[in-house]
């Protein structure tokens, strides 16, 4: 792997795990009329989930598996319908504490301000963290530096390519340098060596203790980066393993290589 | 602190975002400029009718109104402001990534609205200086202090009322006929555009029940009157419903937060 630089003194170096138990999530009005008979949206389903800190783990699944559904209670965005979720020992319901400890790199290129630069971009969510001052500006250009948009920094965010705005989202979310990461697909836009790039920065952000959730559709990433791996399948985990284990085969399915299967974690 | 970090952000964002529409700057001081002219030509048709029996001592219709134009503005920007604020957010697709983030989400609602709410407070001086310049409203008796008390506890108002507002949003992501509604029954019964006297005796008494109505008397008073008791006193009533309405709109802001985090909504529009 290229080496990508190494990441600054934490912010947020406290390393914390997740405990999840009996998690339930169906989505459904919160305000339901009588005659509304639309069906309950079953997204994930009696979920249990121990994730220490420093942990890679690799989530990955079929399309609506419910894997950006997971990544989205961990960042407070959505409220589990039932069951217990905790970040660093805290629950998501109390979203104020959650979200400081958290940085989520969301898949989606619309989540930034199109007519100002990446920089410009990086400086506004930077305050929302609540870093302000002269070391906000440096801080922001050493994010920039270590996603490899330095060159780029004061272009507007309408004109970068796909790969820059998946880079720009990861830049985001070490910002103010979390103790758990949430990563949405990072290197799906990515030419093979700015991928490369990525993978190395994100592993190596991870050492000393910092927690990644990877959500990827891409087994060899998943075996390369992250020391364990999960498949959801309609909402239920289907199988948890080293990655190490996994096949990552296409078109095997998603089989432990000694056919063991790690379903402890799984509660039925 | 970081609260005001990040209604800072906001401000700095929204100001690098504007520079490129100066020629939207252009068509607000217009429309200030034919405001003025059109009201004063509506002062000297009126003027002289029942509605003068009810106006301040030193105050013409043109100036009654005037006044209530300058304040309705600000106001309106208040509430309009929030409900924009958290709408551009979740229209650009924004809201989620900036709802990740540790800002608390009444900073991040009242952040987008600043820069809006500042240019508001801009017009309305703008107004009232138009006003002095060339058409020779007297301010001389005007104490400045208690009217910038009572501007600052109005856009309060308005603020609390937009959040309120924006919960609904939030909920039922339709916000801005609630709101035009809203601005359209408060001018109406506030004295925006006439004393409340002249109104029916049903709409009277809804008025009189109005913290904004107070807000307008009490404005008035301090720019034709001076500082008297009657202006601390509405003051006083405003600052407390200000206070109640702020809580209100919290409480209805976190509550509907938490409703599109059950739905999975937050971003929805």
């Amino acid at each position: 792997m290229p080496t990508a630089g190494t990441a600054g003194p934490a912010r947020n170096n406290v390393a914390i795990g997740i405990e999840i138990e009996g998690l339930h999530k169906e989505f459904a009005p919160a305000l339901r009329l009588p005659w509304d008979k639309s069906p309950r949206r079953v997204a994930l389903s009696n979920i249990c989930l121990q994730v220490p800190p420093g942990q890679r783990l690799a989530v990955l699944g079929t399309n609506g598996a419910g894997k950006s559904t997971l990544l989205r209670i961990l960042a407070t965005l959505v409220r589990p319908t039932s069951g217990l979720v905790r970040v660093g020992g805290v629950d998501v319901r109390d979203w104020g504490r959650v979200r400081s400890m958290v940085g989520w790199a969301t898949g989606d290129d619309r989540s930034f301000y199109w007519s100002l630069s990446g920089r410009a971009n990086l400086e506004f969510f930077a305050g929302l963290q609540g870093m302000a001052g002269p070391a906000t500006r440096s801080r922001v250009g050493e994010v920039l530096e270590r996603v490899g948009l330095d060159d780029v920094a004061d272009t507007p965010y309408r004109a970068y390519s796909s790969g820059m705005r998946q880079r720009l989202a990861v830049a985001r979310a070490l910002l103010h340098e979390p103790a758990l990461l949430l990563l949405d697909e990072p290197t799906r836009s990515l030419d093979h060596e700015a991928a490369e790039s990525l993978r190395t920065l994100l592993v190596e952000y991870s050492r000393g203790g910092r927690t990644l959730i990877w959500v990827t559709h891409n087994r060899a990433e998943a075996a390369e980066c992250c020391d364990r791996s999960i498949w959801l399948r309609e909402g239920r985990i289907e199988y948890d393993m080293p990655s190490a284990a996994m096949s990552i085969e296409p078109g095997s399915g998603f089989m432990a290589l000694e056919e063991e299967e790690e379903e402890s974690c799984v509660r039925s | 602190m970081r609260a005001l970090i990040a209604v800072r952000a906001f401000l700095l964002r929204d100001l690098r975002t504007t520079r490129s529409y100066r020629f939207a700057l252009l068509m607000q001081l217009f429309g200030i400029a034919s405001g003025l002219w059109t009201y004063f030509f509506l002062g000297r048709m009126v003027e002289g009718g029942t509605t003068s029996a009810f106006l301040p001592a030193s105050a013409d219709f043109f100036s009654f109104v005037l006044v209530g134009v300058a304040f309705w503005g600000l106001l309106s920007t208040a509430i309009l402001g929030t409900l924009n604020s958290i709408q551009a957010e979740q229209r650009s697709g924004t809201l989620e990534a900036i709802l990740v983030s540790s800002a608390p989400p009444w900073s991040v609602i009242l952040g987008g609205a600043m820069l809006p709410l500042l240019i508001g407070v801009l017009e309305m001086l703008l107004y009232l200086a138009g006003g002095a310049y060339f058409f020779n409203v007297d301010w001389g008796r005007a104490h400045w202090p208690a009217l910038a008390a009572l501007v600052g506890l109005a856009v309060a108002h308005g603020a609390a009322l937009g959040f309120i507002v924006a919960a609904v949003v939030i909920v039922i992501k339709r916000g801005e006929a609630v709101a035009w509604v809203l601005i359209s029954v408060l001018a109406m019964l506030s004295g925006v555009f006439y004393p409340v006297e002249v109104l029916p005796e049903p709409l009277h008494v809804i008025s009189e029940m109005l913290p904004l109505t107070y807000a307008l008397r009490g404005m008035r008073e301090a720019l034709f009157v001076g500082g008297s008791p009657a202006v601390w006193l509405y003051a006083v009533v405003l600052a407390l419903s200000t206070l109640l309405l702020m809580l209100t709109g919290a409480w209805a802001l976190k509550r509907a937060i938490d409703v599109a985090r059950t739905e999975g909504s937050l971003a929805h529009f």
